[in-house]
């Protein structure tokens, strides 16, 4: 059996119809409030759990595969098996700061920015030569500019509606993401024929 | 987040149990053992060391103000002492040691910041010949640890050594979605190919999700220390096989 974790949120239920057209035959019941189920013939088990750990169950092989989103595996450095880009959840990770207010070229210095992606936001705001007072946010990030918590966010956007709706406009783009077949380095091997087939009937389908 | 422990017992005696194991199959086989210093300058150590140990090693000012290094593996420093102040010694020489080295970053599922190792060397040897002792000896180690279904994969670190850049880069991070294809079972590596030159292995059980050692070719090494030697060998991470022996229930 192989176990499979997936991306609690905007990433499951395309990841489910991924695997459904790749002949995973997935029990009827509501599958978005549960943790834990395998499909109808036991082949694979799925674990449903927050993005962030998808990566981290992969790499220390508690799960075989996983489904994640680039931006998730870019955060930090896992050392895991990246097998196909699976072309959806795509999004962009921006910064961006209340209308009007900030242009790419104007960011200076000093400023403050709100993120959940630490690391990606250090790492653009350092390539520029920028020093900018980096605060982790767990959620809600987009709130931080309108109460004065931060000058800009460094976030990831689908479509901006978010952006727009609270003020918010982007003022440059970090990098594209798309959700991610990952696997462990060793499983990939002891699976390997299991994994392949799995991954293969994807690849047809993408 | 990992940190340094204290090992008591009864893991110690496990620990030891496993050592006196190995290194009864390994002097067998007549590989005789060499110790290192646990720490020694920078400056010697370095021109040997890939860039990825070079990053992980705790390094320091002693009082004279000269750059030290603790060794973040062993390898190194037995190809420092054949390369140099064994230089003239007629091969084919059998090493081998056991220590713990320190690693401050880039560690892997399973490490610790010092971890120990056993591994074996054997220089001289070139080719297939050498290969086929040092794969056979690795197998008898697992073999007499009590390990069952143990896996040791085979690929060819020389041949992926000379890809052009864009593939090298996107096989060292295991990015198959880069290479548009999905890999090939002996492209798929657990570490970093930075020294070796030709054959590559992975020692695994398929109850762990990450490996219990590795070895290969590496006839460049020497060269750097003084002579140039061919040379091949593996090393075991203690720590992994006691994990590796708990998961098949073997404690």
């Amino acid at each position: 059996m192989l176990t499979i974790a997936l991306s609690k949120g905007y990433l499951l239920n395309e990841a489910l119809k991924l695997c459904g057209a790749a002949g995973v035959r997935l029990p009827a019941a509501d599958l978005s409030r549960k943790l834990e189920f395998t499909d109808i013939q036991q082949k694979y088990r799925f674990l449903i759990v927050r993005p962030m750990d998808v990566p981290v169950y992969v790499e220390y092989g508690a799960a075989d595969l996983g489904i994640a989103g680039k931006d998730v595996l870019r955060e930090n450095s896992y050392k895991l098996v990246e097998l196909l880009d699976l072309k959806f959840g795509y999004c962009r990770l921006v910064v961006a700061a209340q209308r009007g207010r900030h242009k790419a070229a104007t960011l200076v210095s000093g400023l403050r920015a709100a993120t959940k992606y630490i690391n990606s936001a250090a790492a653009y705001f350092a390539g520029r030569g920028l020093d900018v007072e980096l605060i982790k946010m767990y959620g809600s990030v987009e709130l931080a500019p309108i109460d004065g918590l931060s000058d800009v966010i460094v976030d990831l956007v689908a479509t901006g509606k978010t952006l727009q709706e609270n003020g918010l406009e982007i003022v440059a783009e970090i990098y594209d993401t798309t959700a991610r077949l990952v696997a462990n380095r060793v499983k990939v091997k002891s699976k390997y024929p299991e994994i392949m087939a799995l991954a293969g009937r994807m690849k047809r389908v993408l | 987040m990992k940190i340094v422990r204290d090992i008591l017992p009864p893991d110690v005696k496990l620990r030891r149990a496993i050592l006196t194991k190995i290194t009864a199959v390994i002097e067998k086989a007549g590989y005789a053992e060499v110790m290192t210093p646990t720490f020694e300058e920078y400056e010697q150590l370095s021109a040997g060391l890939p860039a990825h140990l070079k990053d992980a090693a705790y390094r320091f000012f002693d009082r004279r103000g000269v750059q030290m290094i603790l060794r973040p593996d062993i390898t190194t420093q037995i190809a420092r002492v054949v390369g140099s102040k064994m230089a003239k010694v007629k091969g084919p020489l059998r090493l081998y040691y056991s220590g713990d080295v320190y690693r401050a970053g880039q560690l892997e599922i399973g490490q610790q910041n010092q971890f120990y190792q056993i591994g074996v060397e054997l220089f001289d040897v070139p080719g297939a010949r050498g290969e086929k002792e040092i794969i056979a000896l690795a197998k008898a180690a697992l073999q007499a640890v009590g390990l069952r279904n143990y896996r040791l994969d085979e690929t060819n670190a020389g041949r992926i050594n000379k890809l052009p850049l864009k593939a090298r880069e996107a096989l060292r991070r295991q990015d198959f979605a880069a290479l548009g294809r999905l890999p090939r079972i002996s492209e798929l590596l657990a570490v970093d190919l930075d020294y070796y030159t030709g054959l590559y292995f992975e020692c695994f059980v398929p109850e762990m999700g990450y490996i219990l050692g590795s070895g290969g070719r590496y006839d460049n090494l020497c060269a750097v220390f003084g002579r140039r030697r061919a040379a091949v060998g593996f090393a075991f991470n203690l720590d992994k096989l006691v994990l590796a022996l708990e998961a098949q229930g073997k404690k």
